[in-house]
């Protein structure tokens, strides 16, 4: 076999290097498709989830009512317990930095001295601070993250501005961390502050977020959590490190099987790019392979020869397509954070690929370069039976052309509607992945199936219609694919892969903002939003204002109403919802079922709660029944008296309470968010407020900028659509000009016979490109036709699933005229280069005699 | 259909120079030819004396390194491609040993190629190609494919290509090679009839002494010269002494 790489594939390399090149890049695409989603995906997912993980540090239990926070009392209790070894209260809450541009960072408020700095390991071996007592004594000081001073060139006794309860606050650089623990947990973006400092600048009175509980080491886990739930009378929840990863995960189940599902179409648009590849090389070499088995080389050796080959091959082009991911994904994942962002504390948008995707990279490149190698093999040099069976197929499909096809075709769309009929409410998360891929993966591969028989049906008409005008390429390109539809099965079905996944998502985007937008023009009555800077589309994560700030924009002569809107993330049934706390004023609210002015009483009085049409659909909810949701004081029951639509909240649901009611029960007279109806004739709203929105750092959004920030965001959010158009059209001209070649490389004596009888090479290269463009058609409708089922399936019920809405199912034309075009465009240009090949094979091929 | 006096294709003082690994390799070597109308020559040599190149020549798929090859009076070495494409299809047939049909085109399509390619009508290629394939016995097979036919049918098809554009010179590169003798004699009876009767050029190689006797001249090739050249006794006469043969 050696001898074989020395003395055929070095010398080869040397002739051709344009040939391995081609497969190198063919393969990088592949490997940097994959590596490019999933990448962005393990960034998203596991830096949330390390950051939880690695906060909760060495602690056993976290108790807490999140969003509200829990009293810091309750740690002394909980510390007083037998197998409690200590227990520290914790802040833990994204603050804005403000400057030239505004930051988010992570705020972490812990004891210095208490149970925390004497329990973790990481805060203990982490933080430097060069005047403890100074850095203790004063509530300005703060500790920095040693990479986010050095990216901002801070040094001790700086200073920095950030957004607190009241406004901004200047705090005073006494400490920066070192090593890193904290910064991997937090992304290197973080603040920490004494425990005392931190609730005086974000206004949490004696509350804190939660409370780390460390247990002696030989206490029983569950008898000890048994034992602090008693004395904690469901003032607040007990967590375990696992489900505190669940929740986690929870929080972002929309994103997570959005994330898995385009890494599933990577990795199989990814492994047609491959395969492709590893053919065509093959396939060019057809006559060297063949002379080697006729001059006694085993077909053994030559299948070890050239597995090797593409083994190294593939090496290279998973190295290449390793760096080519990586840079994609740089590209794409800030808008992925931007989008979860809203709802979560991401620390940072830092590519975070894993090792598992580097994984899943190299076995799909070495496993189908492989694949394609041994199949090639195989076709090139058959064994004697393989040939007599060929030949029996052959045989056999003269008499039932296409049946099989058609009958799995069908099979296909029939287990489609199946499981469409059959569809549950929702699934968790593996089930549910599963279940949509394996319903969209049986589209996908029906249309893919049909594609052969769709263009053998194309070439046969389109043979008829051009047989009946004058010209040759026409004549000669439509015979091709008319004749031979087979050889074009993976470029065709790439193709429609690439196609149908992005026409889905386009879909889903535009089903999303038309749905959303007509909700926001009918939910969105006040003049105006105010928030925090920058936090308009913030609800989970958004920075707490403190109640003065309503009243003063109450008192403001050009404001008639002023709502004062409370966000926090609570537990309902063990899984986090946002509960939402509005103040009653004169504006009735949008519900499904009732009018706002028959349940207005009820929920004013604090009867009764709304909640939001996802959570009732996943929680089987109906108006009427009895919600019970923990409170510091205690459970506390609540009647449903209507649900309503919400499109700016996905995964967790959202319930909304009187905020007189939230600020009684759950003891937090916080806001985050002020809705404002001004005066008739009041112009602009935020001038008259000029003086409070500079003083808290806030930011003032009329509802039409509203309207177009939320469409802003939903396109952010889908940003990733614009790279799968990348992607489909790389798809779409890798695929035809592989298939092409291929099939160039198998048409040299055809084309010295066109040449030999007065084809000029423009017409071979035209005949050529029309067969790449007829190929692009074929499978850019194919793509189109599946796209629209996927997109059907997805909206309907898909998106129900996932995310408990209902969308209305649009299906824009434009960006699938786009892309098909654009598809047919790429697919067309493709076959130039054949063409030029092609062209260069003239009758001297036949030189010898 | 133009052309000199002398001939319907010239070759003069012709050099053909290949780049090789070590050195260059001569493939012809001031190779002079004339090709008259109405004339029928064979040439004969071994492997690599260079007669597929003298063909390729002639049909302007190949340069000369040096000399002049004309057709109709154009010199071949100094049309780009359309022009040379137009003079193939119009004034030249070409008739392969083993592929001379595409498998994905039905026959009548196949004959239809160069005028297709030349851009006659529809009707007009319907006439011709009818004609043409009725006068080799295939009338009947116009719209099958060419797995569907014999060797023998699959030259025949060639040649009513050859004949639908009214060519005046067939190259010929070993038609008969591939087929049993007495299908070889049908396909060099029907050249023969194209010669005497139509008055169409052909240049034909073979290995074959028995396919070179149908010629009115038959040419030796040996290291890209011309060898010997002797006066055809066509119709099957013993040739077998003659340099090249056999």
């Amino acid at each position: 076999m050696n001898w074989l790489l020395r003395y055929l594939s070095v010398p080869d390399l040397r002739r051709a290097p344009g040939r391995y090149a081609l497969s190198v890049v063919g393969i990088a695409i592949g490997v940097a498709t994959i590596v490019a989603t999933l990448g962005v995906a393990d960034s998203v997912v596991h830096s949330f989830e390390r950051s939880m993980a690695t906060a909760m540090g060495s602690a056993t239990l976290r108790v807490g009512s999140h969003g509200a926070g829990v009293d810091l009392e309750i740690a002394d209790e909980l510390r007083a317990q037998d197998g409690v070894r200590g227990a520290a209260g914790i802040i833990h809450r994204s603050v804005v930095v403000t400057g030239d541009e505004d930051v988010r960072l992570t705020l972490i408020g812990v004891d210095m001295v208490g149970d925390a700095a004497k329990f973790s390991q990481a805060l203990r071996e982490s933080v430097s601070i060069a005047d403890e007592v100074e850095f203790l004594g004063a509530p300005d000081s703060v500790v920095v993250s040693g990479s986010w001073a050095a990216d901002e060139m801070l040094a001790l006794a700086d200073t920095l501005t950030v957004m607190a309860v009241d406004g901004p606050r200047e705090l005073v650089v006494r400490g920066v961390t070192r090593g890193a623990a904290l910064e991997a947990a937090f992304g290197g973006r973080f603040l920490l502050m004494d425990l005392p400092a931190a609730q005086l600048l974000l206004g949490n009175g004696s509350a804190v977020d939660y409370i780390d509980v460390w247990l002696d080491e030989d206490a029983a886990v569950d008898v000890v959590r048994t034992r602090l739930a008693t004395v904690l009378e469901g003032r607040a929840t007990i967590l375990d490190s696992g489900e505190l990863a669940r929740r986690a995960a929870s929080l972002i189940f929309a994103v997570r099987v959005f994330l898995m599902m385009a890494g599933f179409v990577a990795v199989v648009v990814g492994f047609f790019i491959l395969y492709n590849t590893v053919s065509t090389v093959l396939r060019q070499r057809r006559d060297s392979i063949q002379l080697l088995h006729a001059l006694g080389t085993s077909r053994r050796s030559i299948l070890s020869w050239l597995l090797v080959e593409s083994v190294l091959i593939a090496t290279l082009g998973f190295a290449v397509g390793v760096a080519l991911g990586r840079a994609f994904a740089s590209i794409s994942i800030e808008g992925f954070i931007a989008t979860s962002g809203a709802f979560l504390d991401q620390p940072t948008a830092r590519l975070d690929v894993q090792w598992v995707t580097f994984f899943i990279a190299a076995v799909s490149a070495l496993s189908v370069a492989a694949l394609a190698t041994i199949i090639g093999w195989k076709r090139i040099l058959p064994t004697p039976e393989q040939q007599v069976r060929a030949a029996m197929a052959s045989a056999d499909a003269q008499g039932g052309p296409n049946r099989w096809v058609y009958r799995s075709a069908i099979g296909c769309f029939a287990a489609v509607a199946a499981l469409v009929v059959l569809a549950p409410r929702t699934l968790p998360y593996y089930p549910l992945v599963f279940y949509l891929l394996t319903t969209l993966g049986i589209v996908l591969f029906g249309f893919g199936v049909l594609s052969p028989v769709i263009a053998e049906w194309v070439g046969r008409r389109g043979f008829e219609w051009a047989v009946r005008r004058p010209g040759f390429p026409a004549v000669h390109a439509f015979a091709n694919v008319g004749r031979d539809p087979g050889g074009l099965v993976i470029a065709a079905s790439a193709i429609v892969m690439a196609i149908a996944s992005t026409l889905a998502v386009f879909s889903l985007t535009t089903s999303l903002e038309r749905t959303a937008l007509a909700w926001i023009d009918q939910h969105f009555t006040s003049d105006a939003i105010v928030t925090v800077k920058g936090q308009f589309l913030q609800t989970f994560t958004a920075t707490s204002i403190s109640p003065d700030v309503l009243a003063q924009i109450r008192d403001l002569d050009d404001v008639r109403i002023a709502q004062g809107i409370r966000n926090v993330e609570i537990e309902y049934e063990g899984e986090p919802v946002l509960l939402r706390a509005i103040d009653m004023v004169p504006a009735a609210m949008e519900l499904n079922e009732v009018e706002w002015s028959s349940t207005e009483d009820a929920f004013g009085r604090g009867r009764g709660v709304f909640v939001s049409e996802n959570l009732a659909h996943w929680r089987d909810i109906s108006v009427g029944s009895t919600i019970s949701l923990d409170a510091p004081a205690g459970a506390r029951e609540f009647t449903v008296l209507g649900t309503f639509a919400d499109y700016l909240n996905s995964a967790p649901g959202v319930i909304v309470i009187a905020r007189d009611t939230y600020t009684r029960v759950w003891g937090d007279s916080r806001i985050n968010r002020v809705r404002v109806w001004g005066r008739p004739g009041a112009v602009a709203l935020g001038d008259g407020m000029s003086e409070v929105v500079e003083r808290y750092h806030l930011e003032v959004t009329p509802v039409s900028v509203a309207r177009a920030s939320f469409a802003e965001f939903i396109r952010g959010a889908f940003s990733s659509v614009y790279a799968m158009v990348g992607i489909a059209l790389i798809v779409s001209f890798a695929g035809v000009l592989n298939f092409l070649l291929i099939a160039v490389a198998d048409r040299i004596d055809e084309i010295s016979v066109l040449r030999a009888n007065g084809v000029s090479a423009y017409q071979i290269m035209l005949s050529t490109m029309g067969e790449a463009g007829i190929v692009g058609a074929v499978a850019a409708v194919l793509g189109t036709v599946a796209g629209f089922a996927a997109s059907v399936i997805i909206i309907t019920v898909g998106v129900p699933m996932v995310t408990g809405w209902f969308f209305d199912f649009h299906f824009p034309l434009l960006p699938p005229l786009q892309v098909f075009v654009g598809a047919m465009v790429f697919a067309f240009a493709a076959g130039l280069i054949p063409g030029v090949q092609a062209v260069r094979l003239s009758a001297a091929s036949r030189r010898a005699g | 259909m133009t052309g000199t006096a002398e001939g319907i294709a010239e070759l003069r003082d012709v050099h053909v120079t290949y780049p090789g690994r070590s050195e260059q390799v001569h493939a012809l070597r001031g190779l002079s030819l004339t090709v008259r109308r109405g004339e029928f020559i064979t040439v004969m040599g071994p492997s690599g004396s260079g007669k597929t190149t003298m063909l390729n020549l002639i049909a302007g798929l190949e340069r000369p390194t040096s000399g002049s090859v004309c057709v109709n009076g154009q010199n071949m070495a100094k049309l780009n491609d359309t022009a040379a494409s137009v003079i193939r299809r119009r004034d030249i047939s070409y008739v392969f040993q083993f592929f001379n049909l595409l498998p994905r085109l039905p026959v009548g399509e196949n004959v239809a190629i160069p005028l297709r390619a030349d851009g006659i009508g529809v009707a007009e290629i319907r006439r011709r190609t009818r004609d043409v394939l009725e006068k080799v016995g295939l009338a009947d097979r116009i719209d099958g494919f060419p797995d569907e036919l014999s060797g023998g049918e699959r030259q025949r098809v060639a040649i009513a290509r050859a004949l639908a554009t009214n060519a005046g010179l067939i190259l010929a590169d070993e038609p008969t090679g591939n087929l049993d003798t007495r299908r070889g004699e049908e396909i060099l009876n029907i050249f023969r009839d194209l010669v005497e009767g139509e008055s169409r050029s052909i240049v034909l190689v073979t290995h074959d002494h028995r396919a070179a006797a149908y010629g009115d001249r038959m040419i030796s090739l040996r290291d890209g010269q011309i060898a010997d050249e002797v006066a055809g006794k066509h119709r099957g006469a013993d040739v077998s002494d003659f340099p090249g043969a056999g």
